[in-house]
């Protein structure tokens, strides 16, 4: 008996295997950045509409908490979509996220950062590990989005500009909601980030570093968010 | 598959056992289950200084469980280079109750705390994933990783999760006081005084049995300018919590001298002065401190001799919590 249920079971995850995964078992998210009409490129000089002149060196972000909402408004979060994008990899900017029923999604929605519940669950691995450089060790918390680069408006060292976000204590918290409503019929879905939506809106001879939870850092994440698109 | 299996036989379960009376603990154990090889291996990282930059600082130095696990004789607690840091060490005791950690409270669960003196400039300064590195290169850690986790593997988050299992299993439950609850002893009649004036003024912050109630308060100490720490102001950003600090346990607080977030105060019965005429009021002073205390000498002294029942030799000694050397 027992061996039948062996031989059964085998032969069931065997078959299970070979099922060649179909399209509609994920919805895929390509993050795409974008100043102007293009997508970034690393260290290129760009101006602002505040004529200031800057290069952007690096750009991560944590897209996190990824939720559907189908056809007939039930709600779905999907587990453990915690997602470290690192713009200069490409092979971290496309994520797929796994569909459980053949029902219409009407919009999808995900936290632009990592979520204060999140933020005070302790010790959390892969994609949350502290140790990517994304967790600040002298006050407990993630970094929800970090951008670096140069600008000779920024009379720092080097004349550095860095914007380290984040934040999970009221009144600072620093995570942003993007939803969207994804077009039928495909699966292959972009978010872009237009990122002269941000940099048009500061200063960076007065903006240019922000490492700590704080009223400035909300206020970059929440220009942060206007430069979230989807792109059908 | 098989031979992982059997290692993960090898794995031994402690059970952590909650004092009688005492709450809940804070600490979610299903997300770490303690074991007798997690805590070895923790305890082993607790007293190594691989985890410093030049390997000459260890947790240890500035938790010495003798003195509670307290940097006694230092106002401010020193690490790598005789570099000074800015607080006094906290003692380090029935940390599975604590919601937050740290004077400031910037630490906001067990699992991460290490990061912070791990990091830090003035304390062991090194980057946690170098401080990882490190123990990869030391063959002493590999069985001893795999002893306590069933599989071959060093990773940061075992490191802090077995640092979290050795410093969880440091609880302080068994002092005078606690023999006195059980019925198992008595006070002496100044003790006894002690214990009720303690009850009518200090223990609604000390809460018992843990001896605080976790959370943050502005104490009436007047800033120190060389220093001008505002506390958990820095963390919550809010104007409403300057100079509030954590209100730490009395357990052990014989030894854990010297006092407050800074130190300032060497000996017990300044403390008691601080709070009996000392107040410095400012717009975020504790309500509980705005009505002086009104304290004979007399009363004094007997509040120090209930203090002092507080104090858990067996903990202090307990040759199972102490240094693990090559």
């Amino acid at each position: 008996m027992n061996k039948t249920l062996n031989a059964l079971y085998l032969i069931s995850t065997l078959l299970f295997l070979s099922l060649p995964l179909h399209a509609q078992d994920s919805l895929r998210i390509r993050f795409q950045l974008f100043l102007g009409n293009e997508p970034i490129e690393w260290g290129k000089k760009y101006v602002t509409s505040n004529a200031d002149t800057f290069a952007i060196n690096s750009c991560k972000a944590y897209f996190s908490k990824f939720t559907f909402t189908y056809q007939n408004n039930k709600i779905v979060q999907i587990p453990n979509s915690y997602y470290l994008v690192d713009f200069s990899e490409p092979n971290t900017t496309e994520i797929s996220l796994p569909i459980s029923t053949n029902k219409t999604i009407k919009a999808v929605s995900f936290t632009i950062g990592i979520d204060s519940a999140t933020n005070t669950d302790g010790l959390l691995s892969g994609a949350l590990s502290p140790m990517l450089g994304m967790y600040w060790s002298w006050q407990s918390g993630y970094i929800n989005w970090k951008i670096e680069g140069i600008s000779p408006s920024a009379k720092t060292r080097k004349n550095s500009f860095q914007f380290h976000i984040g934040g999970y204590l009221p009144p600072n918290l620093a995570a942003r909601q993007f939803e969207f409503e994804p077009k039928k019929e495909i699966n292959n879905h972009v978010v872009r980030v237009q990122l002269d939506e941000l940099f048009n809106q500061i200063s960076l001879k007065e903006t240019n570093t922000i490492m700590i939870p704080g009223k400035p850092a909300m206020v970059l994440a929440n220009l942060f968010k206007t430069c979230f698109h989807y792109k059908p | 598959m098989f031979s992982s299996a059997k290692e993960k036989q090898a794995i031994t379960p402690v059970f952590f056992k909650v004092p009688n009376g005492w709450p809940a603990p804070a600490y979610n154990f299903t997300n770490n289950l303690l074991t007798e090889e997690g805590i070895l291996l923790g305890q082993t990282l607790f007293y190594d200084p691989i985890l410093s930059r030049d390997s000459t600082i260890s947790c240890a130095s500035c938790h010495l469980q003798a003195t509670g696990f307290a940097h006694v004789d230092h106002n401010l607690s020193h690490g790598i280079d005789n570099r000074i840091g800015t607080r006094n060490a906290a003692s380090i005791m029935n940390l599975a109750w604590s919601k937050t950690f740290f004077w400031d409270g910037s630490i906001n669960h067990l699992d991460v705390l290490p990061l912070a003196p791990i990091e830090h400039k003035d304390e062991m300064d090194l980057p946690f994933a170098e401080a990882v590195k490190k123990i990869k290169r030391d063959n002493k850690y590999r069985p001893l990783y795999a002893n306590a986790f069933g599989t071959i593997g060093i990773s940061g988050e075992r490191t802090l999760k077995a640092l979290s299992q050795y410093m969880l299993t440091l609880v302080s439950a068994n002092s005078k006081y606690d023999a006195v609850m059980a019925k198992k002893d008595s006070f002496t009649i100044v003790e006894q005084k002690g214990y009720l004036l303690f009850k009518q003024h200090c223990s609604s912050c000390h809460t018992e049995p843990l001896f605080t109630n976790g959370n943050f308060e502005n104490n009436g100490l007047p800033i120190d300018t060389t220093l001008n720490d505002f506390g958990r102001m820095r963390v919550s950003t809010l104007d409403t919590d300057r100079l509030k600090f954590k209100i730490p346990t009395l357990r052990n607080i014989q030894f854990t001298y010297p006092y407050m977030h800074d130190g300032r105060f060497v000996t017990l019965t300044e403390v008691l002065k601080h709070y009996n005429t000392g107040i410095y009021k400012s717009a975020t002073l504790s309500e509980k401190l705005k009505t002086p205390m009104q304290l004979s000498d007399n009363q004094r002294v007997e509040i120090v001799a209930f203090l002092k029942t507080l104090t858990d030799t067996e903990f202090l000694l307990n040759k199972k919590y102490g240094f693990i050397g090559k």
